[in-house]
Parts: structure tokens; C-alpha cells; sequence
């Protein structure tokens, strides 16, 4: 057996080397985490996909590389007045692409009107294959009820990506 | 207070909009919906406010009425529901006894 000590490795130029530049199998592993926030609710009646102001960019080292997404909406929540469900969508996307789709929806049980509030957690593992610089964000619409939305009360929504070595 | 969107909503039941932060000065409408001046908005939603304001004894009540069932079941023993609702009741009793 034999052991190589050294006080420090760094490449070329000087830098402090990633396991990566040592040439070590690092697929699965994180390398980075961001996160975006909304502090302040948002809430929406359009019938089309419409931005929330939830958003997250991330840069990936490697075309090869995954992206972890993780989104907790804070409270979400749906609802309407009088004697009808209410129900609507909130959808991850990267860039203009849906990558993620959850339904949100109340149930009018007794004919007084319905909402749902409650915390929403959202995740996709993609694949963006790209190093530029991509942005994660939540949107929302309504297909039924009076109004659908996050951060409800002011209690904030998160929103995550995690680079994995691929 | 009434918030924003559904203020909006009360004026124009059909309208599509978005709002930040219940900030009537972040409103965004969507799909073809005419905008509603900040000061009608604003008008409508002191009017809910106010009738929602007013309502607050209806609140008070409806949180301390006993169960609709205890109410009828009040009606039933003081004898006051009248000669079908008594039928109507004691038959069933009737047909399940206490055991």
C-alpha cells in the first residue's frame, strides 16, 4: 500500500480544483443550490397560464448535468363563493417550456362555496442540457372558481434547483 | 378588508386579472378584460367592507346558534312543530325505542 501527501492540490491556473478537474466520479452529486422566493401573495382568475413572480435561475457546469426542482407554494390556495368547486393549476416551466403540472382543486360539498388552503410541494428532475443561465418558474391558472393563488396570506413560496452531476 | 381580486371580481365576475401583494396598483389583466379604474375599485371595496362590517352581528349569531338538529330537537320536545313535523318525529321514535 502507499499513500501520496500533499499540503494542497490546485490546477494549473492556480484555482482550487472541483472534484471534477481530479479527474473523480461525482455523478449524483450536488453542485450547486439556489433559490428564488415570493414574500407577498399572489393571486389570479385568468384562464391562461400567467407568471406568479415565483422564479429561480441556475447555471449549469455541464450539458450533461440534472436539475433538481423543488417548489413549496407557501399556502396555496383555491376558492369560490356560492355553491360551485373551484379548481386551477400551477405548472413548473423553464424558460417557456411546462416541465411540471399539479392540479389544485376544492370540492363544494355541502352548496355554501369551497376553497382549499394548503401548502403545495411541486418537483421535477430535468434535463436542460445547456450551461446558459436557465430560469425556473411557477405560473398558475384558474379553470374554475374565483381566484387561485400562492404565497397566500403572505406566506412565503420557495422555489429550489439543485445542480446534479450527470 | 375585502381584498383586491375579489373586489374586482364582485365588479366584473368574468374578469381575468392577477394581483401582487393585494396591491391595487399591481394589477395585470389578462385575456381582453377592460381594466377597472383604481378608483372604482377602490370605491367598491370601502362598499364591501362596509357591508361586510355590518354583518358582523350575523357572524356573531351564526357562530353561537345551537345545531340546526338541536333547534328542531327543541321544537320537537316543546311540542311547536306542528302536527305533521310531530308525526313525522315520534314515528321515528317510535319505530327505534331507547333500549
Amino acid at each position: 500500500m502507499s499513500e501520496i501527501r500533499v499540503d494542497a492540490i490546485k490546477t494549473r491556473a492556480g484555482a482550487v480544483p472541483k472534484a471534477s478537474d481530479l479527474g473523480l466520479n461525482v455523478t449524483g452529486s450536488a453542485l450547486q443550490v439556489v433559490q428564488g422566493s415570493l414574500g407577498s401573495e399572489f393571486s389570479t382568475s385568468s384562464s391562461s397560464y400567467v407568471d406568479t413572480g415565483l422564479s429561480v435561475s441556475i447555471t449549469p457546469s455541464s450539458t450533461s448535468n440534472k436539475v433538481f426542482i423543488f417548489a413549496s407554494l407557501g399556502n396555496a390556495f383555491v376558492g369560490k363563493d356560492g355553491s360551485e368547486d373551484a379548481q386551477g393549476f400551477f405548472q413548473i416551466v423553464r424558460g417557456s417550456t411546462s416541465r411540471y403540472e399539479a392540479k389544485y382543486r376544492s370540492y363544494d360539498y355541502g352548496g355554501e362555496g369551497s376553497f382549499l388552503i394548503a401548502p403545495l410541494f411541486m418537483s421535477f428532475l430535468d434535463s436542460p442540457s445547456t450551461t446558459s443561465a436557465t430560469t425556473y418558474k411557477i405560473q398558475a391558472k384558474l379553470v374554475a372558481g374565483d381566484t387561485i393563488r400562492l404565497a397566500e396570506s403572505n406566506n412565503p413560496a420557495v422555489i429550489q434547483c439543485m445542480e446534479i452531476a450527470g | 378588508m375585502t381584498n383586491i381580486i375579489k373586489t374586482i371580481l364582485a365588479i366584473n365576475p368574468n374578469a381575468e386579472v392577477s394581483v401582487n401583494a393585494d396591491d391595487v396598483k399591481q394589477i395585470t389583466w389578462h385575456n381582453s378584460t377592460t381594466p377597472i379604474a383604481e378608483a372604482d375599485i377602490l370605491a367598491k371595496q370601502a362598499e364591501l367592507q362596509a357591508d361586510y362590517e355590518a354583518k358582523e352581528y350575523q357572524r356573531k349569531r351564526a357562530s353561537e346558534y345551537p345545531s340546526i338538529g338541536e333547534q328542531l330537537d327543541m321544537i320537537y320536545h316543546a311540542g311547536q312543530g306542528g302536527d305533521a313535523f310531530q308525526a313525522a318525529i315520534k314515528a321515528v321514535k317510535d319505530k327505534h325505542p331507547k333500549g
